[in-house]
């Protein structure tokens, strides 16, 4: 049921309650049975404080993100894109309170903690890339960034999110991407962070009617990542695409969730998740698509591909199809496998060195996912692949 | 000196030895064809003497210039002057050709102490290569192998092929898939690299292809052993009696 008015402290008090109540999710909990938390409990995390603002170069499509607080949306000045507190914006709280799954463990502890969150509308076409960078530091401190942004009807703009930082604490970002009549958000995102830390993000999606999302993922960070993205179709015709990539070794564990409610007529979703796997890293892709009865001419597509380098290494893929419209087409395929012999002796018998040879099969695998992007996603996506690799 | 030298060849797949005794030599210029029925063993020598994993050499040796090449990994052996025109063709998704033919170019290259090949003078070689053997300018924009016909695959195998330069040339099998025109376009895109020293090695089946690539020795291959060598004319004979009176004397 919607929330009438709602303010972010009122929002931030129940999430709490909700958070101390039901804690962390236990591996009984089905959608974190592969993602194990007990290290992230034994940090015994202290929330961020609000830092002291920082000076910064006066970027004017940058926004600095330190341990979750938005630094230098004064700077910001593009046509179309407004930038508020969320505290100062009711309508959009409100709509945040609406769109948040609860009890949900990672929202309610974000909201728990957050001093407050960033609100960003924007309104016609923009063309400059908005970037949005959230830094982390520190040992046993937990962050917890709290964005809205509204793409108005008819609007459209590309936003580059990344998340990067060292120290042994925890990123738990939540996202709220409301999308209106018509409207196009290309949405990049780079999970770097140093491999002593941890990120539980929730990544949130509505679409109104004729709405297209475009979600396009590097997780190459953290000692575990989690990355969950809801996406619910609320109005006819709308897309969604969601692509991933996920790079995980030593002893990293990666969690690529999501969850795409068809609730409108004649939607379309398609998801290609690759992941690659060496040394004893651990992986779960676990996709679930629920289509509501009067959601006809549904077109929901799954695909989940995972190249595993070592023997130690473990791939999970967990699809879910919850169907209850008669007229639709879904679809969901894994594949979980190692490096095809025969590609690896094609490229050795031209001379290609067994470590170049590997190297190409494995770029070609990813690239696959991002090819097809325009710039600057594609790039910039692209880089964090190459210095992933580059590590090998 | 002998360009290819196999020596009392022995190779097994697993427990089980399919190479069983296999002595040939091969000089500079020289053309040599190995033919066979199914199951003779064409197809693992070839791989043996690429270098694929899986297959165990469990006796005899293989000299490329005087050297052995049995420690030697596939892509050693490569750049050490062999090159094998695969049966099938192996598709790679993802891998784009251009780059492909450079870097295949460019690990011989540094190899032997060479330059890296200027990128724009490369890829007017390549067009000219390709052009010659009827390959499309777009075929060598997609990736390696993905979307082309049987008989584009084989043409690409002769393009890698004349772009490598390689001392001892192994055809499996290239005709397989051919039609008439471009079983002739194959054969003239071989027989114009032949200029130099290289030597070839053709493996096939069917006598077709030696009417365009002329042997200078043809050997018959039954049961993992070479039962009988001889001229051009043997294998006319191949053609007109077929391969049962040598499987029998195997």
């Amino acid at each position: 049921m919607p929330h009438e008015s709602m303010s972010f402290d009122h929002l931030s008090a129940a999430a709490a309650k909700r958070h101390e109540q039901n804690g962390w999710p236990g591996s009984r909990d089905e959608a974190w049975r592969f993602t194990n938390l007990n290290e992230i409990k034994a940090l015994s995390l202290t929330p961020a404080k609000r830092p002291d603002s920082h000076a910064f170069s006066e970027d004017k499509n940058l926004i600095h993100f330190i341990n979750g607080v938005a630094q230098n949306t004064d700077n910001i000045s593009i046509n179309g894109v407004r930038i508020a507190p969320l505290n100062a914006d009711s309508e959009l709280t409100t709509a945040l309170a609406d769109a948040v799954p609860h009890p949900h463990s990672v929202a309610d502890f974000a909201l728990a903690h957050a001093h407050d969150g960033m609100a960003m509308t924007v309104s016609g076409q923009v063309d400059t890339p908005l970037m949005f960078r959230f830094a982390y530091e520190g040992d046993g401190i937990s962050s917890h960034p709290v964005v809205v942004v509204d793409i108005k009807p008819g609007s459209s703009v590309t936003i580059l999110e990344e998340h990067l930082g060292s120290g042994a604490g925890l990123s738990a970002p939540l996202m709220l991407y409301r999308l209106g009549e018509g409207a196009h958000l290309h949405h990049a995102r780079r999970l770097v962070e140093d491999e002593s830390r941890y990120h539980l993000g929730l990544n949130l999606v509505q679409l109104n009617a004729k709405a297209c999302y475009h979600g396009d993922m590097v997780m190459s960070g953290g000692a575990i990542s989690r990355s969950e993205t809801q996406v619910r179709i609320s109005a006819p015709d709308a897309e969604a695409y969601l692509n991933a990539v996920y790079l995980g070794r030593h002893d990293q564990m990666r969690d690529v969730t999501s969850r795409i409610d068809h609730d409108a007529p004649d939607g379309q979703s398609f998801q290609r998740i690759h992941g690659i796997l060496d040394d004893r890293a651990k992986a779960v892709f676990q996709g679930k698509v629920k289509v509501a009865r009067y959601a006809q001419k549904t077109d929901g597509n799954q695909m989940s591909r995972t190249l595993i380098l070592s023997r130690q290494a473990e791939a999970n893929t967990k699809p879910e199809l919850e169907i209850y419209a008669d007229d639709v087409t879904c679809s969901h395929g894994a594949t979980i496998g190692e490096i095809d012999a025969d590609q690896l002796f094609y490229l050795k018998s031209r001379g290609i060195s067994d470590e170049d040879a590997r190297q190409l099969l494995i770029e070609a695998f990813l690239v696959d996912v991002i090819d097809e992007l325009g710039d600057p996603q594609r790039d910039w996506l692209m880089a964090a692949i190459q210095s992933w690799i580059k590590v090998r | 000196m002998p360009l290819l030298e196999i020596e009392n060849l022995h190779a097994s797949i697993g427990d089980k030895p399919i190479l069983k005794g296999i002595t040939l030599t091969i000089n500079p210029t020289e053309i040599h064809a190995i033919m066979g029925p199914n199951g003779s063993g064409k197809s693992t020598l070839s791989y043996v003497l690429a270098g694929r994993e899986g297959y165990e050499v469990t006796d005899g040796d293989i000299r490329l210039d005087g050297v052995s090449v049995l420690d030697m990994e596939a892509d050693e052996r490569a750049r050490a002057g062999l090159f094998l025109a695969f049966q099938y063709p192996v598709e790679l998704p993802g891998v784009g050709g251009m780059s492909f033919l450079r870097g295949a170019v460019n690990a011989r290259r540094i190899a032997n102490g060479e330059e890296e090949i200027d990128h724009i003078a490369f890829v007017k070689t390549v067009r000219e290569a390709a052009a010659s053997l009827g390959i499309k300018d777009d075929m060598l924009k997609r990736a390696v192998n993905v979307g082309f016909s049987g008989g584009e695959k084989k043409r690409y195998e002769i393009l890698q092929m004349a772009l490598l330069e390689p001392r001892m040339a192994i055809l499996d099998e290239t005709d397989s898939g051919l039609d008439v025109d471009a079983l002739r376009i194959v054969s003239e895109g071989v027989n114009a690299l032949k200029k130099d020293d290289m030597g070839v090695l053709v493996i096939t089946h069917y006598q077709r292809l030696l009417d365009y690539i002329i042997p200078d020795h043809v050997h018959i291959l039954a049961d993992g052993r070479i039962v009988k060598s001889g001229d051009k004319s043997l294998a006319l004979e191949v053609e007109k009696s077929g391969y049962g009176d040598f499987t029998n004397a195997a």
